[in-house]
């Protein structure tokens, strides 16, 4: 089923959490193309999380159906994990008394990876790790752990990738080094989607943004083909009737 | 690179999925310094000094306790007490100062003797049991004295004096000395000990384990895995396990520790522990199940927590059960056999039975606690399947 086209079909997915006033996703519908970069752009509560760990398997849809892969996210979440690496923002999540070797070696074993440490040695040559690879990640810098939940995110070589706001609280040279990983993984065929509020981030390696408002797309535009680059900033505010 | 798994490897994969969230969980236990210090060092420490501060204390009430005499004592109440050499006898003139005395603490008891000996008065503190005790011991060596002393007029009536004890009490306990205060000794040590280090021995783990993962930010991605999420609660399951055995164990080191110490610091008497292998046995398979059963109560307790902090809040009743349970073991004697289903107080009624040689439904205890395990695990893994595993506090 993998390869098959698209790679992400949503269809009217609601979320609601129990206890929250309003539904996290309304209804969303969504279809990503093999290979197609695609961003998620919106104010903090849009949705753009909870679209993410819906395709990721955590959460299931309280209406509608997702498939990632040709796999059903609720059916099929075994598989789903197979198919996806994802790095979720703020906290990447990694075990802090592991060095980075151990905790990339760790998921590839969790995710069924045969050749564990030749896989293990291949991510962290791909990602640069390799000074400070046997090193305990306590006392990492932000820039070292995104590059190691990177490695570790794409350990099993999978052919989707989640990123949210994989650049939320990173210095500039740390955020290009995960802009680049993004392009590679684009000029490699893979589908990633990405949330961001950086708009010029989003406009560097996206190939097409859907703009994510009260758990719905409002728009979409392919950077640099619908809209001039430079203009997504003010094509989100047009759209979320945010630029008067 | 990916295999998707046929249905005949499935348990195959399973077991190795546990294996390695197990190796994994283990090696950061062992490098997380509080997780050691909480569940090995403290009890290696903690219980020799808490027996040193109580031999102290003890020490400060060493020698013959004292007992205020008031009266005279024409028929040699005074030298009669005087020759057992058990006992301080002070004389004291008035009634009241040898009961105010007693009432103070500065007299152990008092004996008032009226009528030219023929009644003697016992004043004492029956609030205070070292006093309580006391006057236990002399009532049974005043009554001893009282009863020479009429078999020895009778012999001088020329009367036969067995006409006193017509029933002659023979004794022949099972221990003696120093063993049968060590038995003793045991039955009433290990219920507590075993409960209180089983509850305590898991908690820093489970809490690391279940609620530090999420407060961490870990448990999203070790979710997003292709590990289902059973074989993640039994993989983190045995290794909590394994860090409560090794709290159990060091505790009952540190109070064997303790034991140890003591007479070498304050020349405390030694007691002698002497057990069968089979009480043994049965002990050490009665501590791993209590400590398995605290590990899967706890686990599934921090799964549910938002945050460690919470989860040590929900920790403290576990806790309590666990005191009130021990210390009811040994304070219920004869205990019907319904309370081989009461949860926790089996295990410490089983425990004091193993121990003192009177066996108390040991299998059931066993498969109550079995039922608990599995019943906690179950519990657990609802937890980790359900959405409200990531949310945090």
């Amino acid at each position: 089923m993998i390869g098959a086209s698209p790679s992400v079909m949503v269809r009217g997915v609601t979320k609601r959490f129990p206890g929250m006033p309003h539904a996290a996703l309304c209804g969303l519908s969504l279809c990503v193309e093999r290979g197609e970069v695609l961003g998620l752009l919106g104010s903090n509560g849009a949705g753009k999380t909870t679209l993410l760990r819906i395709l990721s398997g955590l959460l299931r849809p309280s209406e509608g159906t997702a498939t990632v892969g040709g796999f059903d996210t609720v059916r099929d979440s075994t598989a789903v994990h197979a198919a996806v690496g994802a790095l979720f923002g703020g906290a990447v999540g990694l075990y802090e008394r592991l060095t980075a070797r151990e905790n990339i070696r760790y998921f590839a074993s969790l995710n069924g990876v045969n050749e564990i440490e030749q896989q293990t040695d291949q991510m962290v040559a791909l990602f640069g790790l390799e000074d400070f690879a046997d090193r305990l990640v306590h006392g990492f810098s932000s820039g070292m752990k995104q590059r190691t939940a990177l490695a570790r995110a794409m350990v099993h070589q999978p052919h989707i990738l989640m990123l949210d706001e994989p650049t939320t609280g990173l210095d500039i040279t740390a955020a290009i080094v995960v802009q680049e990983f993004v392009l590679r993984c684009r000029s490699e065929g893979r589908t990633v989607l990405i949330s961001s509020h950086n708009t010029g981030e989003l406009e560097r390696v996206c190939s097409r943004v859907v703009v994510v408002r009260d758990g719905a797309i409002v728009a979409e535009t392919r950077p640099g083909v619908d809209i001039a680059t430079g203009e997504l900033r003010a094509f989100y505010l047009r759209a979320t009737g945010s630029g008067a | 690179m990916i295999e998707v798994q046929p249905s005949r490897a499935v348990l195959r994969n399973r077991v190795a999925q546990v294996r390695t969230v197990l190796a994994k969980e283990l090696t950061e236990l062992f490098r997380d310094w509080r997780t050691i210090l909480v569940s090995v060092a403290v009890p290696l420490v903690l219980f020799p000094l808490l027996a040193s501060l109580a031999f102290v204390r003890g020490e400060a009430s060493y020698g013959r306790p004292s007992i205020a005499i008031v009266g005279e004592d024409q028929l040699a109440i005074v030298p009669f007490l005087e020759s057992l050499d058990r006992y301080e006898l002070v004389s004291v003139g008035h009634a009241e100062a040898a009961e105010a005395g007693v009432g103070s603490g500065e007299y152990g008891m008092a004996l008032r003797i009226h009528e030219l000996g023929t009644v003697v008065e016992l004043i004492y503190n029956s609030a205070e049991s070292q006093s309580a005790d006391l006057t236990t011991g002399v009532r049974t060596a005043l009554q001893q004295y009282s009863t020479a002393m009429s078999a020895r007029r009778l012999d001088e009536l020329g009367l036969a004096t067995d006409v006193l004890t017509p029933i002659v009490l023979q004794s022949r306990p099972l221990h003696h000395g120093p063993r049968a205060a060590g038995t003793l000794a045991l039955s009433l040590l290990v219920p507590v000990l075993a409960l209180l280090s089983a509850a305590i021995g898991p908690m820093a783990a489970a809490g690391d384990l279940g609620a530090g993962e999420k407060e961490r930010g870990t448990i999203e991605p070790l979710f997003g895995t292709c590990a289902g999420r059973g074989a993640i609660v039994v993989g983190k399951f045995i290794a909590v396990t394994v860090m409560a055995i090794i709290g159990v164990v060091s505790f009952f080191v540190g109070a064997w520790l303790a034991y140890l110490a003591g007479p070498v610091l304050h020349d405390a008497v030694q007691l002698e522990f002497w057990v069968e292998w089979q009480t043994v046995s049965a002990t050490a398979i009665l501590l791993v199940l209590t400590a398995t059963l605290f590990s899967a109560i706890e686990l599934a307790v921090s799964l549910s927590a938002r945050s460690p902090k919470a989860a040590q809040a929900y920790f403290l009743p576990v806790l309590i059960l666990a005191s009130a349970s021990g210390y009811g073991a040994i304070a219920i004697s004869n205990p019907p056999s319904w309370y081989a289903h009461v949860p926790l107080l089996n295990v410490g009624l089983a425990l004091k039975g193993a121990i003192s040689g009177v066996p108390f439904s040991p299998v059931i205890v066993a498969l109550w606690a079995l039922g608990y395990i599995t019943l906690a695990l179950t519990i657990a893994s609802a937890v980790v399947r359900s959405e409200t595993v990531l949310r945090r506090g």
